[in-house]
């Protein structure tokens, strides 16, 4: 077994950047890339600098290596050892990264990550808009119940009915719905890794109204999570991790809401932002997070249209950046304005963090995924603002 | 910033030359390598991007010396102009020790060359170079057109260039013709004496 000689993270250093050190340090051996989205790790072999091969899922040598460039997430490492694989590739390492970038910026390298985008049919304006497609990270099938099998056009769950289950996309993608006053809005794609439903739908107890409608794209197969498991792993949870779900889902909520309201023509910002004050200024790099025990906070994004509320959270509510979840939303993207009558309490982030630390895989990715809906449904809105801005 | 490479003993640089789309970064590369070809160590590689061509080829410029006892080794590079080709622009710019601007001296490219040296300045700020601190050198290209006696295509006098261009900067300009190969030369040895001269500056404020 090689020794590890290097390794770390693509964010620090990227593919392209990598094949320019082992090529100018003339490095032997073979770099493993791992990304939560793939199920096998891709590899690159070396021999005195050169790529000589790849492999990357079910490809080999030079389209591996160009899809390998659209791995941006992950990590690497690098093992000096002694390569015997074919050599497959000739063409030199610069010429390989300048066509892979080149292929990536104009969008021919599939990005590796957990939003893309697919062009679809919008009913109400009739015309074909880009909608994000949303993977989340890899299955674990320990929670998976029940597999079940739908076909193209069935709904899975209906908008404005009570349910309490939730799935995850084995297989397929399934589309999220929202019946506007336009007539049926689609939101998102659901694919691999996805979860249908929220966290806090799961909660016994409660009637949960379902926010959206979710529709079979193609042949889809989902697995029906175990909510029993969930239920008691949630009821061991402390209390103020009990409210960061219960936010969150919040937040997905009223976020979903939007979609019906970004085109009503009754955006009002300015009483809605009257005699607020602002907390959290967008694009800083203020990572308080807060718990809201009075008034109320408006979440803003500003756009190059204007400025966008997004939703008015109060009391038991979180603001802020947990440090776990990226809903797209403050403090790089959003601002927080605030009642006068607002007050709150600071959260210690390392203690949160402790406690996610031990969460099993599945709460982990579902709270992930979570983040990447609510960020991905907030990017929609904004399109859907600009569009009725068009209109008017 | 160069890479010192205690295997071979050579220090690699690294030389883009950056410009609006078709003011003719790519046909000065192409005039160095079939002129320099002695000394050019590598094939010349070739990248098609929409409307324009990214080139790169490593070169070994004869009787620069050494710097520390290490061989030079220079990488020339063109940069895509076009807005979507953020990736590669990145990649090509972080770490450049020295940049050639290419204006293209067409009257109706003014604005073009304003823009892309604006935007120069902007995608250094980002790999955290200074436009003003990086040897930098101009060239003033299509200077043949002058020549055309009919005056169908209008191009800029250099003086009008140098007020738009190099009036804050105030680096070394050279007018050009890549077509022809006329001032290329001398454009890529005043940015390569610029380069090494830097180089050894920050190599003996390291060394003390």
């Amino acid at each position: 077994m090689a020794d590890l000689s290097f390794a770390g993270n693509l964010n620090f250093l990227n593919l392209g950047e990598l094949l320019q050190i082992f090529g100018t340090n003339g490095s032997t051996g073979i770099l493993k890339i791992k990304s939560k989205y793939s199920e096998e790790p891709g590899r690159m072999y070396f021999v005195k600098g050169e790529l000589v091969n790849a492999e990357a899922g079910s490809k080999e040598g030079n389209d591996a290596a160009l899809a390998l460039f659209g791995w941006t997430e992950g990590e690497f490492e690098f093992r000096t050892q002694e390569v015997k694989t074919k050599n497959v590739i000739r063409k030199s390492r610069m010429e390989i990264t300048l066509d892979a970038l080149r292929l990536l910026d104009d969008g021919r390298i599939e990005k590796l990550g957990p939003v893309t985008y697919a062009k679809t049919f919008d009913e109400s304006s009739e015309k074909d808009s880009l909608i994000p497609v949303i993977r989340g990270p890899l299955v674990d099938y320990t929670y998976v119940v029940e597999e079940e099998e739908y076909r193209d056009g069935d709904k899975i769950v209906t908008e404005g009915k009570f349910g309490n289950w939730i799935w995850v996309v084995l297989e397929g993608k399934v589309e999220i719905v929202k019946e506007t006053k336009q007539g049926l809005r689609k939101i998102v794609r659901l694919t691999v890794g996805s979860f249908v439903g929220t966290l806090s739908t799961t909660m016994p107890g409660q009637y949960n109204v379902r926010t959206a409608s979710v529709v079979a794209v193609g042949s889809v197969q989902l697995g029906l999570l175990d909510s029993q498991r969930l239920y008691s792993e949630y009821m061991k949870l402390s209390p103020l991790f009990k409210e960061i779900i219960t936010s969150l889902g919040n937040r997905m909520k009223q976020i979903t809401g939007m979609v019906v309201d970004v085109n009503s023509k009754n955006l009002n910002n300015k009483a809605l932002l009257k005699g607020k004050k602002i907390l959290i200024d967008q694009g800083s790099n203020d990572n308080r997070v807060f718990t809201i025990t009075d008034g109320e906070a408006t979440i803003v994004r500003t756009t190059d249209n204007g400025d966008l509320p997004l939703m008015t959270l109060s009391a038991g509510d979180l603001l802020g950046r947990i440090p776990f979840v990226n809903t797209g939303h403050e403090p790089h993207s959003a601002s927080v304005y605030v009642s006068k009558d607002f007050s709150a309490r600071e959260i210690d982030t390392e203690i949160i963090q402790k406690e996610y630390d031990q969460l099993s895989l599945t709460f982990k990715n579902m709270l992930e995924n979570m983040g990447d809906c609510i960020s991905a449904t907030t990017m929609i809105i904004s399109e859907f603002h600009r569009l009725s801005l068009i209109s008017k | 910033m160069a890479i010192f490479n205690l295997k071979n003993r050579e220090i690699e640089c690294k030389v883009v030359y950056y410009g609006p789309g078709r003011s003719g970064k790519t046909t000065n590369l192409e005039y160095i390598f079939k002129t320099y070809k002695k000394q050019v160590t590598d094939q010349l590689v070739s990248i098609d991007t929409e409307g324009d061509r990214t080139l790169f080829f490593d070169f070994l410029p004869m009787g620069l010396g050494k710097i520390g006892g290490c061989d030079i080794r220079v990488q020339l590079y063109t940069v895509p102009g076009q807005v979507q080709y953020s990736s590669t622009r990145k990649l090509v710019l972080k770490g450049a020790d020295g940049i050639v601007f290419v204006a293209d001296s067409f009257a109706i490219r003014r604005d073009k060359n304003i823009l892309s040296l604006k935007d120069l300045d902007l995608n250094l700020k980002e790999c955290g170079l200074n436009i003003f601190k990086i040897p930098l050198v101009l060239q003033y290209n299509k200077r043949d057109m002058s020549g055309m006696a009919d005056g169908s295509i209008p191009i800029m006098s250099v003086e009008t260039m140098q007020n738009d261009l190099n009036r804050q900067l105030k680096v070394p300009y050279f007018p050009a013709s890549a077509l022809t190969g006329e001032g290329v030369g001398r454009t890529l040895k005043e940015s390569l004496k610029l380069t090494l001269l830097h180089l050894q500056k920050e190599l003996k404020w390291a060394q003390k």
